[in-house]
C-alpha cells in the first residue's frame, strides 16, 4: 500500500481534472472532503474566474401588439457570444428555477465571484427576504432573519472564493431624507449565520445630493474585504467590512451631468471609468489603496470614441454613445457597450470587437451598472434552515 | 540507469554527490541536480562539498530521479523529451507514489506536475470506491453521511 500522499500533491492532482470530476471526490474520505471543500472548490473558482464565460445583465424587452416593455435578465456568452435574445443557453432560466419565488426585476440584486443575491419583498410583514444563489452548483438558500425595512435600503454581496468559502451580505440604510450616502450597514456572515448592524462613518461629511436625486448607485464592488459603491456626488465610497473604517474618495474627473461612471475590479485593483465632458473620450482611473496614506488615481487608459464609432455609423449619428459596461478580471480588455451590443476593447492593441448584438426587441438596460461578467464558483452554501 | 551512477570528478563540471536514505551515493552534475530546490538549498547551505543527505529517498527512487535530472539536463530537443518523460512515468502504481513523494520533497516543479497530470489521468472517470483503492485509502463515512454528501453536491453526481 502506498504511503498517504501529502495534502499538497492530493492537491496537485485534482486540480488537474475538472470541476465536476473533483466535487464527486469528495465521497473519497472525510480529508479529501475537506481538502476539496477547502482548498479546491476555492482553487477552482479562483482560477475559472480569470476566464468568464458569459455576461449577466438586465434588458428590457417589446414585443409585438405589446407596447409596454418589461425588464428581465439576460446572459450572453463570452468570448463566443452571438446574436443574444436576452437567455443564451437557458442560463437564466436554470437559475430562475431555484429560486423559491418567481423573478422579476426588482428582485435582482447582485453578482458577485459567481454567486447571485436576490432579495424578495414581503410587503405585509414589511419585510425583505435575502436570497443567495449558486447556478453552478445549483443551490440557492434562504439569509436567515431579515430586519424589517425601516430605511430605504440597497444591498450587496460580497465574496471572493480564492481568499474564502464564506460570504457576505451587506444591506445599506439610508434615512428618510436623501443624503449622499448609507448612513448604516447590515452584514451577514455565512460563517457565523448572524446580522451585525454599525454605523457608516465616512471620513469627511459628503454634500448633500441635488434634488430629486438617488444616494448612491446601486452597483457596488467588493475587493479585498472591502465594498465599494458611487455616491451621486463624484465620491467613491470604501467600506471595510471587517472594520469600523469607511472612506470617501474624491472621483478623479470633472462632472459630466447625471453620467455617474462605472466601477470594476481588474487583477485585484479598483478601476473607475467615465467620459470626459467632450464626450469624445472614455478614460480608465485606477484607485492606488493599498499603501498607507490617502488613497488616488491614476490615469490608465483612454479610448476614443472617434475612433470606435468610425465602425459604427449609426452610433456615430445617434445620441447614444459608448460607455464602460465591464472589465477583464484578468487581461487588459475592456468592455464597452451601448443599449443594443457589447464590445471587446483590447487596452494593449487597441482593436475591439463585437462580444455580442441584441436582437431588435430587447436592450440592455442601464449598462454601466447592471452588467456583470459571470464566472463559476464551486463552494457549497450552506443552510441556515435549522438555525 | 548506469549512466546514472558516475563516481568520478570531472575537472570542468562539478559534481555533487547525493546520498539515498539507504546510504547509497550518486554522483550527479550539478547543473542537472540543482532543478531541485531543496537539492539547490542543501548545496547552499555548504553541503556542496560533501555528501548532501536525501534522508526521505532510497536508492530505488533516487536512481529514477537521478535519471531524469540527467536526461532534463542533457539538452535533449523538446519533442524527445515528450517522448521520454510519456515513458519515464508509465511505471507502476507504488513507483509512481514513491516519485511524486520524492519529487515533492526535492521540489522539482517540472517532474511533480508530470507525475499529478499521470495520476490525474489514471483516477479521471473512477468511481469513490475505485479512487480509494487505488491510494489506500480507507472509507470513514458512515451511510448517512455519504447520502448528506451527495445531496449537498447533487449537482456533480447528475
Amino acid at each position: 500500500m502506498a504511503e498517504q500522499l501529502p495534502e499538497d500533491v492530493i492537491v496537485e492532482i485534482l486540480s488537474r481534472l475538472p470541476a465536476k470530476t473533483v466535487m464527486r471526490m469528495k465521497l473519497v474520505s472525510k480529508a479529501w472532503h475537506h481538502l476539496i471543500s477547502n482548498v479546491c472548490a476555492l482553487r477552482l473558482s479562483a482560477a475559472a474566474a480569470a476566464h468568464p464565460p458569459g455576461f449577466l445583465f438586465l434588458c428590457s424587452v417589446s414585443k409585438f401588439l405589446r407596447p409596454s416593455e418589461y425588464d428581465i435578465a439576460g446572459y450572453a456568452c463570452y468570448p463566443d457570444g452571438h446574436d443574444c435574445s436576452a437567455n443564451s443557453d437557458g442560463f437564466v432560466d436554470a437559475y430562475s428555477s431555484l429560486l423559491p419565488f418567481k423573478l422579476s426585476t426588482d428582485h435582482y440584486f447582485d453578482c458577485c465571484n459567481g454567486l447571485l443575491l436576490f432579495t424578495r419583498r414581503e410587503i405585509q410583514e414589511n419585510s425583505l427576504y435575502y436570497y443567495v444563489c449558486n447556478p453552478t452548483t445549483k443551490q440557492c438558500v434562504a439569509i436567515p432573519n431579515p430586519r424589517p425595512r425601516t430605511y430605504p435600503f440597497s444591498a450587496s454581496l460580497a465574496f471572493d472564493p480564492a481568499k474564502s468559502p464564506h460570504y457576505k451580505v451587506v444591506r445599506f440604510l439610508y434615512p428618510e431624507e436623501i443624503v449622499s450616502s448609507p448612513v448604516k450597514l447590515d452584514i451577514f456572515s455565512s460563517d457565523t449565520g448572524k446580522w451585525v448592524r454599525r454605523s457608516a462613518m465616512l471620513s469627511i461629511q459628503l454634500p448633500p445630493p441635488p434634488a430629486g436625486w438617488n444616494s448612491c448607485i446601486r452597483r457596488s464592488i467588493y475587493l479585498d474585504g472591502r465594498i465599494y459603491k458611487l455616491s451621486v456626488v463624484n465620491y467613491l465610497l470604501r467600506f471595510d467590512l471587517n472594520a469600523h473604517s469607511d472612506v470617501a474618495i474624491e472621483l478623479p474627473h470633472k462632472k459630466v451631468t447625471r453620467c455617474y461612471g462605472f466601477i470594476g475590479t481588474s487583477r485585484g485593483s479598483l478601476y473607475y471609468s467615465n467620459h470626459d465632458e467632450s464626450r469624445l473620450m472614455i478614460s480608465f482611473w485606477l484607485l492606488e489603496d493599498r499603501c498607507q496614506g490617502d488613497p488616488f488615481w491614476t490615469l490608465r487608459h483612454r479610448v476614443s470614441m472617434d475612433y470606435l464609432t468610425s465602425k459604427y455609423p449609426e452610433v456615430h449619428n445617434s445620441s447614444f454613445h459608448f460607455d464602460a459596461y465591464a472589465i477583464h478580471p484578468a487581461a487588459d480588455i475592456v468592455f464597452l457597450g451601448i443599449h443594443n451590443m457589447v464590445l471587446s476593447y483590447d487596452l494593449k492593441t487597441n482593436k475591439f470587437e463585437e462580444v455580442f448584438k441584441m436582437n431588435k426587441q430587447t436592450k440592455i438596460v442601464c449598462g454601466q451598472h447592471f452588467v456583470h461578467l459571470f464566472s463559476p464558483c464551486y463552494a457549497v452554501l450552506s443552510d441556515f434552515s435549522n438555525n | 540507469m548506469a549512466s546514472s551512477e558516475s563516481t568520478t570528478t570531472s575537472t570542468t563540471t562539478k559534481v555533487l554527490r547525493l546520498k539515498s536514505s539507504d546510504n547509497e551515493i550518486f554522483g550527479v552534475e550539478e547543473k542537472a541536480a540543482l532543478q531541485s530546490e531543496t537539492i539547490k538549498s542543501l548545496a547552499e547551505d555548504g553541503y556542496s562539498e560533501d555528501v548532501i543527505p536525501l534522508f526521505n529517498v532510497e536508492k530505488k527512487t533516487l536512481a529514477k530521479i537521478v535519471e531524469w535530472l540527467n536526461k532534463h539536463a542533457s539538452g535533449s530537443s523538446k519533442e524527445e523529451l515528450k517522448r521520454w518523460d510519456a515513458d519515464f512515468v508509465d511505471v507502476d502504481k507504488d513507483v509512481l507514489y514513491d516519485l511524486l513523494l520524492a519529487s515533492n520533497y526535492l521540489n522539482i516543479e517540472v517532474l511533480l506536475h508530470q507525475l499529478a497530470q499521470k495520476v490525474a489521468d489514471m483516477i479521471k472517470g473512477k468511481k469513490p470506491e475505485e479512487i480509494r483503492q487505488l491510494f489506500g485509502i480507507k472509507n470513514d463515512f458512515t451511510p448517512e453521511e455519504e447520502a448528506e454528501i451527495r445531496r449537498e453536491n447533487a449537482w456533480a453526481f447528475e
